[in-house]
């Protein structure tokens, strides 16, 4: 259930990489047998009169302080450019968390159960402790979860006839350090990035800021209908056109 | 109005014990350990999910034969 896509420093250089692995493969269970967009050419296209549904309630409480003011600049930044930004509620971010663990801790453990059993010391803590708990998800659960799946991908699907994107924070703070004997983040705090995966929409996480106190950046996350990555660029290199975000790295030193 | 199982009282360490036995692992202690730390914020999380969700939501309509079929 998560998403995996290129990592790169601009939506351009990502419309670029896309173009290149976008495809049918049949090889991949998962894959869609659709014709490949030119993505390139969509970002070309102003995003004046598009339609965007901004779920705020996800990052209102308990984000990192400068991400709702980093948000809010952000969206001034696409009314600038002549998009429509208007409010949508979805099902909380702990809703869409509890669904998308349920499931995927169960199939994580199923791909990983033969070497849980015989060399379970040989995963990270993290990663350990993130599968393990599958081996007592029961039958029920996993099929309750895939139900309310359905009926949360639903709501999404709802809500994109209204709009044609969505708008969330891309994280609700900053990168952790690197220190592999911190807590796991994942059963502390719901996840802004789930439930887009839960609705299996293509999404897309920009910088839409720097944090003062860490220096870190922020981000901003689109989303649109399935297969509908070229609005998804278009919408993210249309805002780093107009500004330089991307283009700042962090003082690591 | 959602029905969950969100009422049960988290399990312990020895019915986590057990349902760790069920499940065919014999993990050394420290992991078990580290297992029965993690394993009740895992369980709030699956016990939160509703029992309600309509029968069209059911998992088996997303099966679809003709991907198999074709490969």
């Amino acid at each position: 259930m998560d998403h995996c896509g290129p990592l790169t420093r601009s939506a351009e250089d990502i419309a670029l990489f896309l173009q290149v692995i976008a495809g049918f493969d049949a090889e991949d269970p998962g894959g869609e047998d659709a014709p490949v967009p030119d993505y390139v050419a969509a970002l070309t296209r102003p995003i004046t009169g598009l339609r965007l549904g901004l779920i705020e309630h996800w990052y209102a409480d308990g984000a990192h302080p400068d991400l709702p003011p980093a948000m809010s600049a952000a969206i001034e930044v696409l009314r600038g450019l002549g998009a429509i930004v208007e409010p949508v509620q979805l099902s909380s971010l702990r809703d869409y968390t509890d669904c998308k663990t349920t499931i995927s801790i169960a199939e994580l453990y199923a791909i990983h159960e033969k070497d849980l059993k015989t060399r379970p010391q040989d995963f990270g803590r993290i990663l350990r402790n993130r599968v393990l708990p599958g081996a007592l998800i029961r039958a029920e659960d996993y099929v309750q979860a895939l139900r309310w799946r359905t009926v949360l991908a639903r709501e999404q699907a709802m809500a994109l006839k209204q709009f044609d994107a969505l708008l969330t924070a891309g994280a609700l703070g900053v990168a952790d350090p690197a220190d592999p004997d911190l807590p796991d983040r994942l059963v502390s705090a719901p996840s802004i990035t789930m439930p887009l995966s839960v609705g299996g929409l293509p999404a897309l996480a920009i910088p839409c800021g720097f944090s003062r106190a860490e220096g870190l950046p922020l981000s901003m996350q689109i989303a649109a209908a399935p297969m509908a990555e070229p609005i998804v660029l278009r919408i993210a290199h249309a805002y780093q056109q107009a500004t330089d975000w991307h283009r700042r790295h962090p003082d690591l030193h | 109005m959602r029905t969950d199982l969100s009422h049960l009282p988290p399990s312990g360490p020895e019915e986590i014990r057990a349902m760790t036995s069920r499940a065919g692992l014999d993990l050394p202690e420290e992991l078990m350990q580290q297992l029965i730390a993690m394993w009740p914020a895992f369980e709030a999380m699956v016990r939160r999910i509703p029992r309600d969700c309509d029968r069209a939501a059911e998992p088996a309509h997303t099966y679809r034969p003709l991907r198999i079929v074709r490969d």
